[in-house]
């Protein structure tokens, strides 16, 4: 018996400042909601969910240990990633609410809730948490990442660039190559871009992880596609397949391509495949356009209903530069695209705003938005469209005109509306020029 | 090293730049209490799902959460302090039996909502899984005696430090007797606090438990060794039944631990408690048994010398501390 009295002795020394405290009744049923939500099971059976059930497994028999809790929300962050659902950062966020329960200092994981926060759109929040950790850890490369990219979202590219420069010097590896890459895009340099990717893809991955490696790809492909290179996009698409089967990024670069050649039955059936996988405006819409071109037009109005109620749900982007693109809910687009450049300043954010203005005849302040939309010198055609329509529309005919015809010789198919009337308005004021 | 780089990389690549997909999203929180046959709900939700869901303007709490058979209207709506909205809504059913809820304003907001459901049992619903049950359907699966003892049997095979520990007994108690008198202390100490612990009289905090099974293990490498150095090695086997039975009673709480996950009723207590004892015990003997006799063989045969008991016995403690460092640390 002296033996269990001398265990509980040095157990009471070790857990001298471990006495539980008075907490509020709601803060208790919060941490219980939190662990809840953290332990939830998944009720399926791919590989990452094998994952979280090993980590759920570890944290339950060892609730104490701040870094269990951190590895079940990276599990649940790579579920939210492969499957699409945003939700699954809820539960994430809750293992940062556990994990900082134990350790409000912990930097892995406020790193965590920081990036739940960039994935819930709380831009200010994440670089505010992201400043506070490299503050304390400034060789955290995550914390780095995590800073250029709500930078980058709220608009401040520079700022952002620097501090994927500095993840990169740090630590050179995929993900900080793939920002490499992005911040080349976004420049206007597609060489850089792709030499970039290039790294990254080199840089390798986690085999048991394959997301990021077919995001990378996916990545990659938009490059070719948005100069013009149908073929070589189409492959980087089945690279990403072949890495991860369904993933609906490649399934849509693919339906894109399909459609763009004229086989727009096929195109539909990438495009539904698409959407089964990741059920977002994004996809809907891509449906819409494929059933409309292969002359399905009962589908293709069903899937117009899916984007509205998907974009309405919780995509006001899309469902703004959605409406601009088909000139239909002019009013309740730009109310849309305003309420996200509140919170959002990326180009492809002004570029909506400035589609928005366009439509509503508000030519002077969509000129602005698209200003910041093209700023950076990023070789998009939609962007370049946008760019010189509201140009031409000013009444700056020949450099907007210009534009266009940038655009179109960049990807004539950029999107299935917007393509066929840059060139209608190239042609028309071509005539008129005459 | 290899996993340490494999982890390493794991946590660089989960922050990947993807966030351009991705959009807000909520979480509401239910709580379902049933008196007769009256359901009442208090469901919280933030200002923006609240705002999505019009719900200053809703009348019939159906819309939100459906419940068959009975017939809903909403009591109240009251301004949270972390600024929601809490709904308080009363639903009148026809009989007393379960009723199953379908909380429909998941499917309503956005894509990814998640709604925290307490209905006795506790619940994470998500877009196309809305369905939960109250009263009747709290605990809709008691697993099965069977299940039971395959648990206790699989919660000691993979519990590599309570089979430390046993080995570690082992070393020092070849004997019949000893053995025996040795692991039924074990036996009846955990049995006594996981009866404790199942029956909810009293369970220790999980930061209490864990290093105090490591350092149960670190205890027994340091008797074996100053049994050898005493080199009074019978009186100590005999003996060793009373350093075993407190730390059973440790390693008790830390079986009771994988028995709570199960979130049985009161009512299924008693037969968990014996299937997964019995599991426990058997999967016991099945590493015991043959461990026992391989090291009897090779003592008899002479080919254990003390050195290397001595040596296992001190890798034990140096395994034994280094898991109560990182357990409490």
């Amino acid at each position: 018996m002296k033996y269990a009295l001398a265990l509980c002795a040095l157990l009471v020394a070790c857990h001298h400042d471990e006495a539980p405290k008075p907490v509020e009744t709601a803060q208790v049923a919060a941490e219980a909601d939190s662990k809840q939500m953290a332990l939830a099971p998944t009720h399926e059976n791919a590989a990452v969910d094998h994952v979280i059930a090993a980590a759920q497994s570890a944290a339950k028999k060892n609730p104490q240990k701040v870094d269990l809790w951190i590895s079940l929300g990276r599990a649940w962050v790579r579920k939210a990633r492969e499957t699409e659902d945003p939700g699954y950062y809820l539960h994430a966020d809750a293992c940062a609410d556990v994990a900082l329960a134990i350790a409000p200092e912990d930097t892995s994981a406020l790193g965590l809730r920081a990036l739940v926060l960039l994935n819930q759109h709380r831009f200010a929040e994440a670089e505010a948490l992201a400043r506070t950790i490299t503050t304390k850890r400034a060789d955290d490369p995550v914390a780095w990442g995590n800073l250029s990219d709500a930078l980058l979202e709220m608009g401040r590219t520079e700022e952002a660039a620097k501090a994927a420069q500095t993840m990169v010097d740090l630590k050179p590896n995929l993900p900080s190559y793939a920002r490499a890459a992005h911040f080349r895009w976004l420049a206007g340099d597609a060489a850089g871009a792709k030499a970039f990717y290039r790294h990254a893809i080199d840089a390798g991955a986690d085999q048991r992880d394959p997301e990021p490696r077919a995001w990378v790809l996916v990545q990659t492909a938009n490059v070719f596609w948005n100069e013009g290179d149908a073929e070589g996009a189409d492959a980087g698409y089945d690279m990403a397949l072949a890495a991860m089967s369904e993933y609906a990024p490649a399934l849509a670069g693919k339906a894109r391509v399909a459609l763009a050649k004229g086989d727009a039955s096929r195109s539909a059936g990438l495009a539904k495949r698409a959407y089964d996988a990741s059920p977002r405006a994004e996809m809907a819409w891509l449906l819409a356009d494929a059933r409309a071109a292969s002359g399905d037009s009962e589908g293709a109005k069903k899937a117009v209903e899916l984007v509205v109620k998907d974009g309405k749900r919780g995509d006001a982007r899309t469902l703004s530069i959605f409406w601009s693109t088909r000139n239909e809910h002019a009013a309740e687009s730009l109310a849309l695209a305003e309420k996200e450049a509140k919170t959002r300043g990326d180009a492809y954010t002004q570029d909506t705003l400035a589609w928005a203005l366009y439509r509503n005849a508000r030519f002077a302040e969509a000129r602005a938005a698209s200003d910041k939309a093209i700023a950076s010198g990023t070789r998009d055609a939609r962007l370049l469209y946008h760019a010189g329509a509201i140009r031409i529309a000013q009444g700056n005919t020949s450099e907007g005109r210009e534009m266009v015809r940038k655009a179109i010789a960049l990807q004539p198919a950029f999107d299935a509306i917007g393509g066929p009337e840059a060139t209608k308005l190239v042609n028309a004021n071509a005539t008129a020029s005459r | 090293m290899r996993r340490l780089l494999a982890s390493l990389l794991a946590l660089a690549i989960v922050t990947l730049a993807g966030v351009a997909s991705a959009h807000q999203v909520g979480l509401s929180r239910g709580s379902y209490v049933r008196e007769g046959h009256v359901v009442h709900a208090t469901v919280t939700f933030a200002r923006g799902d609240a705002t999505t869901l019009e719900l200053t303007k809703a009348t019939d709490p159906s819309t939100l959460v459906a419940i068959a058979s009975c017939e809903g209207h909403i009591a109240s709506l009251v301004p949270t302090a972390a600024d929601g909205l809490e709904m308080r809504a009363d639903y009148t059913c026809r009989d007393a039996g379960a009723v199953t809820l379908d909380a429909k304003l998941v499917d309503t907001l956005a894509g990814g909502h998640r709604h925290l459901a307490h209905a006795g049992a506790d619940y994470v619903l998500k877009e196309g899984d809305t369905r939960f049950s109250l009263d009747a359907g709290v605990a809709p699966s008691s697993p099965s005696f069977g299940k039971l003892v395959a648990l206790g049997v699989e919660h000691i095979w993979t519990g590599w430090d309570h089979l430390l520990f046993l080995f570690g007994l082992l070393l020092l108690s070849p004997r019949l007797r000893s053995l025996g008198l040795t692991i039924s202390a074990f036996t009846v100490a955990h049995s006594i606090t996981l009866g404790l612990a199942a029956f909810g009289v009293w369970t220790p905090p999980a930061s209490i438990v864990e290093p105090a099974i490591a350092l149960s293990i670190a205890w027994v490498g340091v008797e074996n060794v100053r049994a050898l150095v005493a080199r009074r090695e019978g009186t100590v086997a005999a003996s060793r039944w009373r350093i075993t039975f407190p730390f059973g009673l440790v390693h008790g709480f830390g079986f009771a631990s994988a028995l709570r996950e199960l979130g049985m009723s009161r009512a299924d207590v008693p037969k968990a408690l014996l299937g997964f004892n019995l599991g426990v015990e058997l999967g016991q003997l099945a590493v015991v048994i043959p461990l026992a006799l391989a090291l009897a063989w090779i003592i008899r045969r002479g080919k254990l010398p003390m050195r290397t008991i001595s040596f296992a016995s001190a890798a034990i403690v140096a395994v034994g501390l280094a898991l109560f460092v990182v357990r409490v640390v």
